[in-house]
C-alpha cells in the first residue's frame, strides 16, 4: 500500500484553558424566534435551557481561522454560499481550484498550516473543480475526470479528500460569578444589555433607531481548546500560529459590529496541560498527567514564554 | 457468564449534534443508535491502538460465536432529586391485559408513547401487564395524575431540548455573510452544589453493554474515556458531543429486568441486522425497519469522501419470538480500487431484553 494509506498518528492532546474577559459589549446573534413590535431587532445567542448568553465554539474557531487565513495570506478558493469566499484545502495534496474561471493554487492539507489545524472538506466546492498533478492522482488511485495542462504540467480533475480538524474549540460559558452578577442587572432583558443605536438623515436629522442586545462588558467566560498532536514536527508551528491568532483576536473583535467597538475580548489565566497517548491507553490503571500544567497570565506572557509550552510536546 | 454494565454518558453543559435526514445540518436526534456508538468506539480504539490491532479486534467479532461485547443503543436518563428515570423503547407488541379492539378512548395517548420509564416498562412487559387505560384517557384531556404521570411517562421530552443555532459563513474580503442553521441537543444540567465551576448532568444518555468475558472491561472503558474527550456525533471541532463516562451499578430493578425468565418474546434495545435472517425469526414478530447509511470516516483512511453501503436494520422496540443475535454488516464501498485501506463495518449485533407480550 502507498504511504498515504497509513494511520493518522495520535501522539497526544494539548489542552488550553483560559478565561475570556469581555471588555466591551459583545453581540453574537442568535436569530429571533418571533418578531414583537417594539421588541429587540437582534437578540444574542443563548443556552436553550438556562437562557444564559454564551460564546459558541464555532464563533471563536471561525474567527481564529479567518484571522489565520489573513495572517498566512491564503487565497480564496472556496465558496460558502451567497457569494462568500474563504480558503480551504481541496485535498491532502497541493493543486489548483478552478473557480469562476480562474485557477487558484491551494496547499495540500497534509502540510497546509491552516487546514491541518482547522480541518478541510475535500473539494471541489459547488461550481468548482479540483486539479491535482496527474501522476499524484494516478499514484494514489484518486478519481480521474479530465486532464489539462497548468504551467506546463499535466493536471487531472478529481474529487478531494477531507482532513479532519486537529483543533477543538469548546463552547465558552459564563463563569458562575459573572452569571450571578448579570442576573442582578436591571435592563429589562435577562442578563444582557439593550443598546439603542440610531441612523440619522444627514439633512433632516430624521432618526431611524434600532435596538441590539449585547453581553455586557466585564462578563467572563471559560474558554477551552484541545489540540491533537499528530505530527511532532508541526505541533510547535501550529501552536505558535494559534497563539498569534489569539493575540490578534484581542486586537480584533468577537461577534458582530466590531468596527463600532463591540466585542473586545481579553484572554487571561492560560493553563496548558499535555496528555500523552500512553496515558490514555492506561487511564483506568493510572490516570492523571505526568507533566504538571503550565500557567501563564495573559497573552503577552503567552507569546514571550512560548518556549515553555514547547517543552510539553513530544520531539522537543 | 456474561457481565452487564450500565454506562451513563454525561454531556454536562456541552451540546451534541446527531445528524438526521433534513435540510443541511438542521435536524438532530436526541440519542445515538447502537451502530453509531459501536463505530465511534471502534474509531477511538483505532486511534489509540492502531490499524492492525483494530483489524484483529474486529476479526474476533466475525469469527467467534459470541461477540466480545454487545451494545445497546443509547437512551435517555433523567434525574430528578434522588430518582433517576431510565427510558426504554416501548415494545411494538401490546403488553398483556391490553384491551385490544376496545381501546378507542385512549389509543391516541398510547400510540404517542415511544419510550417508557423503566418502572412502567417492567410492569407492563414483565409484571402484571397493562392496567392504565383510565389514566391514558385522562391524559388526552390533559389531567393525568396517576402512577404513569408520577413515573415520568409523559415527560420524555423534558429531559432535553433541541434547538436550531443560526450560524454564518463570512466572506474573507467583503464580510458578506451566508446564514445557515445547525440543530443541537442540550441535556438538562445544574451547577454543582460543592464547587462553583463544576456541572452536574441531570439528564443525558445511557446504554447497556454485555461483555462476553470480563477481561475486556478495562480496555472498553479506557477507550470510552478517550472517546468522551474526542466527542461523539457532529460539530465536534466546535465543541459539540463531548461527554464524561460514568459506570453505575445495576440497581435491583435493572437486575430483575435483565434476569426476567417467564418470557415469550424478546424486545430489541439496539439495532439488529443479520444475513441471512434466521428462518423463524419473522414468525410472530412485530418490527420496524430503518435505513442506516452515511459517509465513511476513519482515522486510518486518508479522508476520501465515500458513502458506506446502506443497510436496513430492525429498530429498537422490535419484538421477536426468538432472541435476535445479529452480526457486523460489511458496508465497505463497492468502488473497485477506491477504498482498499480496510473493511468497513456497521454493527448489527443486537442486544435484547426478555419480555412477556400479549399473544395474538
Amino acid at each position: 500500500m502507498s504511504a498515504s494509506r497509513e494511520q493518522k498518528p495520535l501522539l497526544g492532546k494539548l489542552r488550553l484553558t483560559s478565561i475570556i474577559l469581555v471588555e466591551t459589549g459583545l453581540h453574537i446573534g442568535g436569530g429571533g424566534e418571533n418578531l414583537n413590535i417594539g421588541g429587540l431587532d437582534k437578540p444574542v445567542i443563548r443556552d436553550p435551557i438556562t437562557r444564559h448568553p454564551y460564546l459558541p465554539g464555532s464563533s471563536i474557531k471561525g474567527k481564529l481561522r479567518s484571522i489565520l487565513e489573513r495572517l498566512l495570506n491564503k487565497p480564496l478558493n472556496r465558496t460558502g454560499g451567497s457569494g462568500t469566499y474563504r480558503y480551504e484545502s481541496d485535498d491532502l495534496e497541493d493543486g489548483y481550484t478552478e473557480i469562476d474561471g480562474q485557477d487558484i493554487p491551494y496547499q495540500g492539507a497534509r502540510h497546509c498550516q491552516l487546514s491541518r489545524i482547522f480541518g478541510s472538506t475535500g473539494g471541489p466546492g459547488s461550481g468548482a473543480k479540483t486539479w491535482i498533478k496527474t501522476y499524484i492522482v494516478k499514484a494514489q488511485c484518486l478519481e480521474e475526470n479530465s486532464t489539462k495542462p497548468i504551467n506546463g504540467e499535466s493536471y487531472t480533475s478529481t474529487k478531494g479528500r477531507n482532513a479532519p480538524a486537529r483543533l477543538i474549540v469548546r463552547d465558552s460559558h459564563l463563569l458562575p460569578d459573572s452569571a450571578k452578577k448579570l442576573k442582578k442587572i436591571d435592563t429589562g432583558l435577562y442578563m444582557t444589555e439593550w443598546k439603542f443605536e440610531n441612523g440619522l438623515d444627514r439633512i433632516t436629522a430624521a432618526a431611524n433607531p434600532r435596538q441590539l442586545e449585547r453581553v455586557p462588558a466585564g462578563s467572563e467566560f471559560r474558554f477551552e481548546l484541545v489540540y491533537t498532536v499528530e505530527d511532532a514536527s508541526q505541533a510547535i508551528e501550529d501552536l505558535k500560529n494559534l497563539a498569534i491568532a489569539v493575540a490578534i483576536l484581542e486586537d480584533d473583535a468577537l461577534g458582530g459590529h466590531g468596527s463600532r467597538g463591540y466585542g473586545k475580548v481579553k484572554f487571561h489565566n492560560f493553563q496548558f496541560s499535555y496528555h500523552d497517548v500512553e496515558q490514555y491507553r492506561q487511564i483506568t490503571n493510572t490516570g492523571g498527567s505526568s507533566l504538571s500544567p503550565i500557567s501563564l497570565g495573559d497573552t503577552s506572557e503567552l507569546l514571550s514564554r512560548f518556549s515553555e509550552i514547547q517543552g510539553l510536546l513530544p520531539g522537543s | 457468564m456474561s457481565i452487564w454494565k450500565l454506562v451513563k454518558l454525561k454531556f454536562g453543559r456541552n451540546v451534541a449534534h446527531f445528524g438526521e435526514l433534513g435540510i443541511g445540518m438542521e435536524e438532530t436526534s436526541e440519542r445515538v443508535l447502537s451502530d453509531t456508538l459501536f463505530s465511534a468506539w471502534v474509531s477511538s480504539y483505532s486511534k489509540l491502538f492502531g490499524k492492525d490491532a483494530t483489524t484483529n479486534f474486529l476479526e474476533k467479532f466475525n469469527s467467534q460465536p459470541e461477540p466480545l461485547f454487545r451494545l445497546s443503543s443509547t437512551f435517555i436518563f433523567h434525574s430528578t432529586g434522588e430518582n433517576t428515570t431510565y427510558y426504554l423503547p416501548c415494545p411494538l407488541k401490546f403488553p398483556p391485559n391490553y384491551p385490544v379492539g376496545n381501546d378507542l378512548n385512549f389509543i391516541k395517548a398510547y400510540k404517542s408513547l415511544k419510550y417508557l420509564p423503566l418502572d412502567i416498562w417492567q410492569r407492563w412487559y414483565q409484571g402484571n401487564g397493562f392496567s392504565d387505560g383510565e389514566e391514558l384517557e385522562a391524559k388526552i384531556k390533559g389531567e393525568a395524575k396517576g402512577v404513569l404521570n408520577q413515573k415520568g411517562t409523559f415527560k420524555y421530552n423534558e429531559a432535553f431540548k433541541i434547538n436550531k443555532v443560526p450560524k454564518i459563513a463570512v466572506d474573507r474580503v467583503t464580510r458578506a455573510t451566508n446564514i445557515y442553521s445547525t440543530g443541537f441537543v442540550q441535556y438538562q444540567w445544574e451547577g454543582s452544589q460543592k464547587e462553583s465551576d463544576e456541572f452536574e448532568s441531570l439528564s443525558g444518555l445511557y446504554f447497556l453493554v454485555r461483555f462476553a468475558e470480563p477481561d475486556l472491561e478495562n480496555i472498553f472503558f479506557a477507550v470510552l474515556d478517550f472517546m468522551g474527550g474526542e466527542g461523539i456525533g457532529g460539530e465536534r471541532s466546535s465543541g459539540a458531543g463531548h461527554f464524561e463516562t460514568q459506570q453505575t451499578e445495576l440497581t435491583d430493578i435493572w437486575k430483575q429486568v435483565l434476569d426476567f425468565k417467564d418470557t415469550n418474546h424478546h424486545c430489541l434495545i439496539s439495532l439488529f441486522w443479520q444475513h441471512p435472517l434466521p428462518k423463524e425469526i419473522l414468525d410472530d414478530a412485530s418490527y420496524e425497519l430503518q435505513q442506516r447509511g452515511g459517509w465513511l470516516a476513519s482515522p486510518v483512511s486518508d479522508g476520501r469522501q465515500l458513502r458506506r453501503k446502506s443497510v436496513q436494520m430492525f429498530t429498537e422496540g422490535s419484538v421477536f419470538s426468538i432472541a435476535p443475535q445479529g452480526q457486523l454488516a460489511d458496508v465497505t464501498p463497492d468502488k473497485i480500487g477506491k477504498f482498499l485501506d480496510h473493511k468497513v463495518y456497521r454493527s448489527g449485533i443486537s442486544l435484547s431484553l426478555t419480555i412477556k407480550a400479549q399473544e395474538e
